[in-house]
C-alpha cells in the first residue's frame, strides 16, 4: 500500500507539472500582450523594454516558468484585471458558492442515478430499462444551458416557485444577516439561525441544482446499468442465485459491491461534469462562484483570473482521482500499477 | 418553571420584534461603482454620487422656480466683471462622519479636485483660486469670465466631501466608502453585487414618514434580467429599460414605464487613426450605411429622434443646419471605391455594450448593410468597463465605439470637448480625433461662454460642421430616458441634468 | 459540459481517472449481454436506423439549406419582429424579425461542419500518437502517454474555454481548442488497438520480412486498429457539437453573422422567458442532432466493435 501510494503521488506530480506547463504556455499566448494592455497609447520603445523588464518577459523563457512556478507556490495566482484583487483571494472567496452547489447536486446525483441504474439493470429489458435507458440517451443530447433555461421557464416565468437567479434575496439577506463561517449559505445561515436567509438560500439552489442534475444523471445511470449487467452475469452472482440467496440481498448485498470500483469512477467522472458544467449554470443563474468568475473573466479579457480557475479546478479533479484511486486499492489491494 | 415560560416568551418576543422592516428600495444598476473618489468618479458613479453627496448647488430644469436649487450654498452673488464668485454656505451641516461642513471644508474638496486632475476636473479649469474669508463663505475667483453657478451644479467634479475622508486618500475611497453630507450613507458594498445606501439621520432637510430607509442599487448587467426582476417585483426601479419592453410593463399591473425627455444622445465613435477609418472617405462610407430611420423608429420604439450632429437638438448651441445624414449604401460603396482602401481591407471592427439590446440590434443591423456592399464587420460585445479600457489604447482600440454622452453640466462644451477635443491621455476622445482648428474653436467657444454666449455659439456651429464634415462618428441618435418603475414609488422626478434618481425625493405611496 | 462522452460507459474507468491504464479494456463490453442479446440487438438496431435516419435528414437540410430555407436567414424584417410561430414563419421570428426556421435550417451546416472539424483535428493529432505509442512502447509511450494525461487533467470544457480564451474568441480557435482537449482520447484508443495486434502474427511475419517500421505502422497495424477510434469518433461527434454550442453560448465561439444554435440560444437569452421560439427551436435543433449521433455511434460500436459484440 506504502509503495503504492508513493508511486500514486509521483506519478501525480509529473502530471501536476504538465497542467502547470500547460497553463503557463496558455498564459503566454494572450491575444492582446500584456505588454500593450498595460502601456497606455502609443508607448515608447523604452517605455516597452521597462515593462518586459518588469513583468520578467525578459529572461528566458525556462526561467520565466521557475518564477511563475515561485509565485504559485506562494499562493499568488496573480492580479484580477477587473476587480484588482490578488485572484487567490477572489477564488477564496468564491469557492464556498461552487462548493456547495457541486456537492449537492452530486449527492443527488448519486442518490438518484445509481437506483435508476440498478433498478434497469436487474430489469433488463422491461419497460422501466427501457425508459431509463431512453430516458439517459435523450439527457445526454441536452445542452446544459438548454435545461437551465428550461428550468427557468417553467419554474420561474410560468409557476413562479424558484427565483430566477443570484444565491440569496438581497433584502432578506440585509435583514436577516449572517456571519460568512464556511462560505456555504445553508451552514452559515442556519448557524445564525435566520431561518428566513437559509429559506431564501435553499429556494436560489434548486433550479442551479436541478440543472446540474439533469445534465449529469443520464452519463452516471448508464455506467451503473451496464456495469451492473455485466456483474450480474458473473458466475459468483450465478452461484449465489442457485444457493437459493434472496434476489434482494444479491442485488443490494453482492452485486452491488462487486460495482463499488466502477462506481466510485463513476463518481469522480460525474464531478468532472459538476465542475465542467458549472461553468455554464453559474454563468446563467448568475450563481456567484468560480465558474461565473471564469466565465466573467473571459468576457472582460480577465485573463489571470480565467486561467487561476482553470488551475484550481484541474488540481481539484487530480485529487478527486487520487483520492478515488487510493479508495480502489482499499476495496481491492490486488490492484496494481501497469 | 414559569420564570422560564416567561423566559421563553421574552425571547419569542424580542426575535420577532427585534427585526423591523426597513423601508427599501432596490435599484437595478447596470454596472458597478468604478471609481468611488467623488474626485475622479466620471462614470455611471453619478447614481451615487448624487445621493451620497452634495455640490453647492443643483441645477433646476424647471425655469420658474430659478435655474438652481440652493444645496450646500443658500445664496451667491457674482462681481460685475463676472469673474469673483461669493457663495453663503449653509450651517449646521455635518458630513456623515461628523466632521462639520465650512467654507475650509468646501475649499479643501475643490481644491482636492482639481489638482487631482482626473475626471471632470476639467470643470474647474479657468478657476484661479477658492478662498474661505469666513466660516460660511466661500470665494472663487476665475481668469475669463465663467458661469460657476452652472459649474458648481455639474454632475461630476463638483461634490463637496469631507476632508477627514479625503486625507485617507483614493485608495481608501476605492474600498467603498464615501462621505458626504447628502441623504443616504454607503453602508455596504459587495463589488459587482451591490452598494446599500442607508438614510442619513441627520440629514439637514429632515425625513418624512414614507421616505425610503433603504436603496439596495443591485448590480445587473443584463437587459432582460432587470426587466424580469421588476416583473417579479424584486426591484423597484430599474436603469435598463429596452425600447420595446415599455408597452409590456405598462401592461402589468402596478408597474409602470415611459420616457422622458433628456439631453443623451448616442453616437458610434469612429477611430480615425486606426487602418482603414484613418480614411476621411471611408469613415462617411460608414455614415451612409447606417439606417438611421430604422433605428430610430424599430430599434429604439420611437423613443428617440434621428441625430443632428454631436449636439442634441434640446441643448443650447445645436446646429440644426447640418442636417441629417442620408442612409444610402450605394453613395457609401462609391465613396469606399474612392478612399483608395483596397476591397480586401473593406473590414471594421465595432465595439459595444453587449448587454444592451439597442446596441447590439442597432449593430446587427449595420453589419447586415455592411454585408451586402462586401464591407465585413466584427462585433465585439463586452462590458462598458472593459471596452472603454481597449478604445482608449489604439492598439486594442475598435474601429468603431459606442457612446453614449450626456453633459457633465448643460454646455454645448461639453461634447465638444469631452469627446472630440486633443487629449494628452485618452479617456473620452475615442474617436482619437486631432484637429488644432476645431481645438482652437471650441477652447474659444468655451472662453466666450460667459462673456459673450452668440460669439460662443458661433464657434460651436462652426465646430460642429467640422466634426460631420470629417465623419469623426455616427451621430444617430437623440435618445429619450426610459424609466420603468413599480408604480407604488411616488415622486420620481426627472432632471436631464442629472444622469441619476434622487431617491430623497422618492416615497412609497 | 454535461456530457464529455457521448457514451459514457464506452470510457475505459481506468482512463477517467487519469488513464492509470489498468485492465480495463479499450471499450468496456457493454450493452447486450448473452441472455438478453436477441431482443436488446433488434431494440439497438431499431434505434441505430431511427437515429440514421435522423441524421440523414439533417445532412440533406444542411446540404439543401438555400432550398429549403424559406427566407434569407440573415434579412432583417422590422415589421415581423418578435411574432409568434404561424403560418407564415413556422418557427417564430427573432428581435430583428429574422426567420427562425430558415436559420434554424443554415444552423445545421455550421454545426455539423464544427462537428467534422473538429473529430478531425483531433484525430490528426491523436491518431498518430496512439500508433506510435502502442507500437515502440517503453520509454516514448511512457512520455507520450504522461502528455495525454495532462490534457485529461481537466474536468470537461475547461480546458476548451481556456484555450479559446487564449488564442482568442472566435470559432476557429473555438474548434481547435475542443481539438486539443479531445486529441488524447483518440490516443488512448489507438495505442490499446494497436498494443493488442502488435504482437499478432501477421505483424510478426512483417517484421521478419524486414518490411520498414513506418510502411509496417500505416499498411498493416493502422487498417486494423482503425475501427475503435471510428466508433469513438462517430460517438464524440454529439459531445463536439453540444461543447461548441455551449462555447458560443457563454460568448466565445460563434460570432454573427455565423448562424449558429448555440448562439442563436445565447442572443435569445433576454427574451426568452416572453417570447420561448426564440430559444426553444434551435435549442431543440441541437436536441435532436445530437441524440441522431449519439443513437448512430451507439449502433455503431454494436457493428463494428468486435469486442462489444457479442460479449
Amino acid at each position: 500500500m506504502k509503495i503504492y501510494l508513493i508511486q500514486r503521488l509521483a506519478q501525480m506530480l509529473v502530471i501536476l507539472l504538465g497542467v502547470l506547463m500547460l497553463t503557463f504556455v496558455l498564459s503566454r499566448i494572450l491575444p492582446g500582450s500584456p505588454v500593450e494592455m498595460m502601456l497606455g497609447h502609443r508607448p515608447s520603445p523604452e517605455q516597452i523594454e521597462a515593462v518586459r523588464t518588469e513583468l520578467g518577459l525578459d529572461k528566458p523563457i525556462a526561467m520565466q516558468f521557475m518564477v511563475y512556478l515561485k509565485g504559485l507556490a506562494q499562493g499568488d495566482l496573480g492580479t484580477s484585471l477587473h476587480t484588482g484583487q490578488p485572484v487567490t483571494s477572489d477564488l477564496f472567496n468564491r469557492f464556498g458558492a461552487t462548493f456547495e452547489l457541486t456537492t449537492i447536486a452530486l449527492l443527488l446525483v448519486v442518490v438518484m442515478g445509481i437506483p435508476l441504474g440498478v433498478v434497469s439493470a436487474v430489469r433488463q429489458n422491461t419497460l422501466s430499462d427501457h425508459l431509463v435507458r431512453s430516458g439517459s440517451i435523450a439527457g445526454m443530447a441536452l445542452p446544459v444551458f438548454l435545461i437551465a433555461m428550461l428550468l427557468q421557464m417553467l419554474f420561474y416565468g410560468q409557476l413562479g416557485w424558484f427565483p430566477l437567479q443570484g444565491r440569496i434575496n438581497a433584502e432578506i439577506a440585509l435583514d436577516y444577516p449572517f456571519a460568512q463561517r464556511t462560505g456555504l449559505y445553508l451552514v452559515d445561515t442556519l448557524l445564525a439561525g435566520q431561518w428566513p436567509a437559509f429559506k431564501s438560500a435553499v429556494l436560489h439552489l434548486v433550479l442551479p441544482v436541478f440543472t446540474l442534475v439533469m445534465a449529469s444523471i443520464a452519463v452516471v445511470t448508464r455506467i451503473t446499468r451496464n456495469t451492473m449487467v455485466e456483474v450480474l452475469q458473473q458466475d459468483h452472482i450465478r452461484t449465489l442465485q442457485a444457493y437459493g440467496v434472496s434476489r434482494r440481498r444479491i442485488y443490494y448485498r453482492y452485486a452491488l459491491k462487486a460495482t463499488l470500483i466502477p462506481l466510485l469512477t463513476v463518481i469522480g467522472l460525474a464531478y468532472g461534469y459538476m465542475l465542467g458544467g458549472s461553468v455554464v449554470v453559474e454563468f446563467i443563474f448568475d450563481w456567484p462562484g468560480m465558474g461565473g468568475y471564469a466565465v466573467g473573466g473571459i468576457t472582460r479579457n480577465d485573463f489571470p483570473a480565467v486561467m487561476g480557475v482553470t488551475l484550481l479546478l484541474a488540481v481539484i479533479y487530480l485529487s478527486m482521482n487520487l483520492v478515488i484511486d487510493l479508495l480502489y486499492h482499499l476495496v481491492d489491494p490486488r490492484l496494481e500499477l501497469p | 418553571m414559569r420564570a422560564c415560560q416567561i423566559l421563553l416568551l421574552g425571547l419569542i418576543l424580542s426575535l420577532s420584534f427585534t427585526v423591523t422592516q426597513a423601508r427599501t428600495l432596490t435599484y437595478a444598476m447596470y454596472g458597478d461603482i468604478k471609481d468611488w473618489d467623488p474626485a475622479i468618479a466620471f462614470s455611471l458613479e453619478v447614481l451615487m454620487l448624487a445621493n451620497v453627496y452634495e455640490p453647492l448647488l443643483w441645477y433646476n430644469p424647471n425655469a420658474q422656480e430659478g435655474q438652481f436649487t440652493p444645496a450646500l450654498a443658500t445664496e451667491w452673488t457674482v462681481s460685475d466683471d463676472g469673474l469673483r464668485w461669493t457663495f453663503q454656505l449653509r450651517d449646521g451641516v455635518r458630513f456623515h462622519d461628523g466632521t462639520p461642513f465650512t467654507a475650509e471644508a468646501a475649499k479643501a474638496s475643490l481644491d482636492r479636485t482639481r489638482a487631482m486632475k482626473q475626471g471632470a476636473w476639467y470643470i474647474w479649469e479657468s478657476v484661479q483660486t477658492i478662498e474661505a474669508p469666513a466660516p460660511l463663505e466661500l470665494v472663487i475667483t476665475t481668469k475669463t469670465p465663467q458661469p460657476i453657478d452652472l459649474i458648481a451644479s455639474s454632475q461630476y467634479g463638483s461634490y463637496i466631501y469631507s476632508p477627514t475622508a479625503a486625507a485617507k486618500g483614493s485608495e481608501w475611497f476605492n474600498r467603498g466608502n464615501a462621505v458626504g453630507t447628502g441623504p443616504y450613507e454607503v453602508r455596504q458594498w459587495s463589488q459587482n453585487q451591490q452598494v446599500v445606501l442607508e438614510a442619513n439621520e441627520h440629514y439637514w432637510r429632515g425625513w418624512d414618514a414614507n421616505q425610503y430607509d433603504r436603496v439596495i442599487l443591485r448590480v445587473v448587467t443584463e437587459n432582460a434580467t432587470q426587466v424580469q426582476m421588476l416583473l417579479s417585483g424584486e426591484a423597484d426601479f430599474i436603469s435598463l429599460v429596452p425600447a420595446d419592453i415599455v408597452k409590456r410593463v405598462n401592461a402589468e399591473e402596478g408597474l409602470s414605464a415611459y420616457a422622458v425627455p433628456s439631453w443623451k444622445n448616442s453616437q458610434f465613435l469612429i477611430n480615425t487613426q486606426k487602418y482603414p477609418t484613418d480614411n476621411k472617405q471611408f469613415r462617411q462610407a460608414l455614415t451612409h450605411l447606417w439606417d438611421y430611420e430604422t433605428v430610430v423608429n424599430q430599434v429604439y420604439d420611437g423613443y428617440a429622434s434621428v441625430a443632428v450632429g454631436p449636439i442634441p437638438k434640446t441643448m443650447w448651441g445645436h446646429n440644426n443646419d447640418l442636417g441629417t445624414v442620408a442612409f444610402d449604401p450605394l453613395r457609401a460603396a462609391e465613396l469606399l471605391q474612392a478612399s483608395g482602401v483596397p476591397k480586401s481591407d473593406w473590414k471594421v471592427s465595432m465595439a459595444y455594450i453587449g448587454t444592451d439590446e439597442a446596441y447590439k440590434n442597432a449593430a446587427l443591423l449595420f453589419q447586415a448593410h455592411a454585408a451586402q456592399i462586401g464591407l465585413e464587420v466584427e462585433l465585439l460585445p463586452g462590458e462598458w468597463g472593459v471596452i472603454w479600457n481597449r478604445a482608449k489604447n489604439l492598439n486594442t482600440a475598435p474601429n468603431l465605439q459606442s457612446m453614449t454622452w450626456w453633459p457633465t453640466y448643460p454646455t454645448p462644451s461639453d461634447w465638444l470637448i469631452g469627446m472630440f477635443r486633443t487629449e494628452q491621455n485618452t479617456l473620452f476622445n475615442l474617436s482619437h480625433y486631432t484637429n488644432p482648428e476645431y481645438d482652437r474653436l471650441v477652447t474659444k467657444g468655451a472662453a466666450l461662454e460667459g462673456v459673450d454666449r452668440e460669439a460662443a455659439i458661433e464657434n460651436y456651429k462652426q465646430a460642429q460642421r467640422i466634426l460631420t464634415e470629417d465623419a469623426v462618428a455616427i451621430f444617430y441618435a437623440d435618445i429619450q430616458s426610459r424609466i420603468a418603475r413599480a408604480s407604488k414609488v411616488g415622486g420620481v422626478t426627472e432632471n436631464p441634468a442629472y444622469n441619476a434618481v434622487f431617491f430623497y425625493d422618492l416615497y412609497e405611496q | 459540459m454535461n456530457t464529455p462522452n457521448t457514451a459514457g460507459e464506452s470510457r475505459p474507468p481506468g482512463a477517467t481517472s487519469l488513464g492509470m491504464s489498468r485492465s480495463a479494456p479499450v471499450n468496456l463490453p457493454s450493452a447486450p449481454t448473452r441472455g438478453a442479446l436477441a431482443v436488446g440487438f433488434s431494440v439497438r438496431n431499431k434505434l441505430f436506423v431511427f437515429g440514421a435516419g435522423l441524421f440523414g435528414l439533417i445532412l440533406l437540410t444542411a446540404l439543401f439549406a438555400p432550398w429549403l430555407a424559406p427566407y434569407d436567414p440573415n434579412a432583417i424584417n422590422f415589421a415581423v419582429k418578435l411574432d409568434p410561430p404561424s403560418w407564415t414563419h413556422w418557427m417564430g421570428t427573432d428581435d430583428l424579425g429574422r426567420d427562425i426556421l430558415s436559420r434554424v435550417i443554415y444552423g445545421a451546416r455550421t454545426s455539423l461542419i464544427i462537428g467534422f472539424n473538429v473529430i478531425l483535428i483531433a484525430m490528426a493529432i491523436g491518431v498518430p500518437i496512439g500508433l506510435l505509442s502502442g507500437y515502440f512502447g517503453g520509454r516514448l509511450d511512457m512520455v507520450l502517454m504522461r502528455v495525454t494525461d495532462v490534457f485529461l487533467a481537466f474536468p470537461p470544457l475547461l480546458l476548451p474555454i481556456a484555450i479559446t480564451a487564449a488564442l482568442g474568441p472566435s470559432l476557429v480557435n473555438a474548434m481547435l481548442a475542443l481539438a486539443i482537449s479531445w486529441f488524447p482520447w483518440y490516443a488512448r484508443i489507438m495505442r490499446g488497438a494497436v498494443m493488442s495486434i502488435r504482437s499478432q502474427l501477421f505483424v510478426s511475419a512483417a517484421r521478419t520480412m524486414r518490411i520498414s517500421q513506418l510502411k509496417i505502422l500505416v499498411r498493416h497495424i493502422l487498417p486494423n486498429a482503425w475501427t475503435p477510434a471510428l466508433v469513438q469518433a462517430s460517438m464524440d461527434f454529439g459531445y463536439t457539437i453540444l461543447a461548441a454550442a455551449s462555447l458560443s453560448f457563454i460568448g466565445i465561439g460563434a460570432k454573427p453573422p455565423t448562424i449558429e444554435w448555440g448562439l442563436m440560444v445565447a442572443l435569445s437569452r433576454s427574451k426568452f422567458l416572453d417570447f420561448w421560439w426564440t430559444a426553444a427551436f434551435p435549442g431543440l435543433a441541437i436536441f435532436i442532432t445530437v441524440l441522431a449521433v449519439n443513437l448512430i455511434g451507439d449502433g455503431l460500436r454494436d457493428i463494428l466493435d468486435p469486442r462489444a459484440r457479442g460479449v
